[in-house]
């Protein structure tokens, strides 16, 4: 096995004292690297370590350095608050907060969680699995990341769909859409699909109070006008009306 | 078997027709949904057809039970090769996403088994649904073989049968075709009580009636409720139901054919007196051309469909049906309007 510096590794992903990297395991073929985390056991008398407190370990993905993926094996003490750690992630979500935080921003800009995944070399299940937590109010928006220079930016061909030129649907700031979500719009719909789609984003908006998450179903909304546009006239001269 | 046989003219949302027109239809090449009893489906050739297995059709003659015959629907190719792909519980999710952006997805599922379970309780959650259009059906047996027999799903490219995997067919369509998919529900909201349920599944127990905690088997006990008329919820002026499987008024347990949603209020249907009348009556003019359709075994039976015509619109009576998402005692409809 390729040989590494713990603590360089520990620096490399940005993990500080107490925590540390107690083990490894590079494989290069797979690209894929597992690194076991824990804080460093308080020292007795003589320098001797004393016994690792108990904990629990969590696993979640991290952002890849090039193209190593990392994952990350977190012990944690019992009654640890992980959070604004950016390498830890919520309970039993697959990312961490950083990765998180970069998927949600793609998610933002509309891009398809087909995209996302290949643009971060994630699995689906994975994504989608982030994604229902979102849906479902159980996973909130982004979180500071941490700055990763080695990381660059979406292709702008991947960004959100736009409306094109001459496009009758309102702008994605326009209130419109936050009073449609809320209720408080009410539309005479004669698409199925919306008539669904809308009943189920009201619902997802009770459970989701992270301001973040609320705005990405309203654009998830807004994409779906704009890529129906033709077949919503009727509903789209209301949206015109109000 | 005489393959230059000329097939009947037929209603555009299919036909009942035998086994010998059926592969004249499979040998011309078309892409075909087909509905039939198991052992009849065993019979065919490949070919370019995706298949469900169910007896129950409203066929272009009227409802008809039949192990001899099959229910066949041209679907549209314009725009490309359409692709059939098998889905299990690991990759329904991206049912929706491997649709092409513009086109038709038609989904047939095995009833009884973990995809329809999974499909019916997490459909609506699925990245790109919605966006999509997606129609489709729960295979089914004949009653008689309930228990007996395993509904099937068949890939007739490759002749693969299935009983726990749902398989998908996307057909491409060109932008200037938009498959509208409508369903039509005989059942409105009755005006009684308001039922929400504390959980998401197949079957409950309690249930808040107008906000009150009860046992549901008890509630539908004592108010003499008629279970044949389905839990029906809005979705935005869209009624959605949720059809009634079993009451165990011993275990105080309650049944469903589809999940109820913790999230929906729903409300016990206002009886519906004859059915062919209401579906014929109730058919929407822009209707009258669907190019696929189909309809509920709940209704068949409920409705007493047998012999009788529900409009021009023909399918298969299935175990469920899908429209986007899976629904009950529905008729699930789709027109290919040029834009």
């Amino acid at each position: 096995m390729i040989s590494m510096d713990k603590a360089l590794l520990r620096q490399l992903l940005l993990i500080e004292r107490p925590w540390e990297v107690r083990d490894y395991r590079l494989d290069v073929r797979k690209r894929r690297c597992d690194v076991w985390i824990g804080q460093a056991p308080e020292r007795g008398w003589f320098g001797r370590p004393k016994a690792a407190p108990a904990g629990e370990v969590a696993v979640w993905q991290h952002l890849a350095i090039g193209p190593i993926r990392f994952h990350l094996h977190v012990t944690q003490p019992l009654g640890f608050e992980s959070k604004g750690v950016g390498w830890m992630g919520e309970t039993g979500m697959p990312f961490t907060r950083a990765l998180a935080a970069r998927v949600f921003a793609l998610f933002g800009e509309g891009v398809p969680l087909q995209s996302v995944c290949a643009l971060l070399d994630l699995s689906l299940q994975d994504v989608w699995r982030y994604r229902y937590a979102l849906d479902t109010g159980r996973a909130g928006g982004a979180e500071p990341e941490p700055a990763r220079p080695t990381e660059p930016p979406p292709p702008a061909a991947a960004s959100a769909e736009p409306a094109p030129a001459g496009c009758a649907v309102p702008d994605v700031t326009d209130p419109v859409w936050l009073r449609l979500l809320d209720g408080d719009l009410s539309l005479d719909i004669k698409v199925l699909s919306l008539k669904l789609m809308l009943t189920k984003l009201r619902s997802q908006l009770d459970l989701i109070h992270d301001e973040e998450v609320r705005l990405l179903k309203l654009k998830e909304l807004h994409r779906y006008f704009v890529k129906n546009e033709r077949v919503l006239t009727h509903e789209l001269d209301q949206l015109r009306l109000v | 078997m005489n393959a230059s046989r000329t097939p009947p003219a037929r209603p555009v949302s299919g036909a009942l027709m035998d086994l010998q027109d059926t592969l004249v239809a499979i040998r011309s090449g078309a892409y075909l949904s087909i509905a039939a009893d198991e052992a009849l489906l065993r019979r065919l050739p490949p070919g370019n057809w995706l298949a469900g297995s169910i007896p129950y059709f409203m066929a272009q003659d009227g409802g008809e039970t039949s192990r001899q015959k099959l229910f066949v629907t041209e679907l549209p190719n314009h725009a490309g090769a359409p692709q059939l792909r098998w889905y299990d519980v690991g990759n329904l999710h991206k049912v929706a996403l491997d649709a092409p952006a513009h086109g038709l997805t038609v989904l047939i599922v095995p009833a009884f088994s973990e995809v329809h379970s999974r499909f019916a309780r997490e459909a609506p959650a699925f990245e790109d649904m919605y966006m999509k259009p997606l129609v489709g059906w729960i295979a089914g047996v004949h009653l008689d073989d309930l228990g007996r027999a395993a509904p099937v799903v068949v890939n007739g490219q490759t002749l693969v049968f299935s009983n726990d995997r749902a398989l998908a067919i996307h057909i491409p369509l060109p932008e200037s075709i938009y498959p509208r998919i409508d369903i039509l529900n005989l059942f409105q909201p009755g005006r009684g009580d308001e039922i929400r349920f504390p959980s998401t599944g197949f079957s409950a127990q309690e249930c808040f009636v107008n906000g009150q905690l009860m046992n549901l088997a008890q509630y539908l006990e004592q108010k003499s409720i008629d279970t044949r008329l389905p839990l029906v919820a809005d979705y935005s002026g869209a009624m959605i139901n949720v059809s009634f499987k079993a009451v165990d008024a011993a275990a105080g347990r309650v049944d469903f054919y589809a999940p109820v949603f913790d999230d929906v209020a729903y409300r016990i249907a206002e009886p519906v007196p004859d059915y062919a009348q209401a579906f014929g009556r109730s058919l929407p003019g822009d209707a009258l051309g669907a190019s696929w359709s189909c309809n509920c075994i709940l209704n068949y039976l409920y409705g007493e469909l047998e012999g009788q015509r529900t409009g021009p619109i023909t399918g298969p009576m299935t175990f469920g049906e899908i429209a986007f998402q899976l629904l009950n005692q529905t008729m699930v409809y789709v027109n290919l309007e040029q834009l």
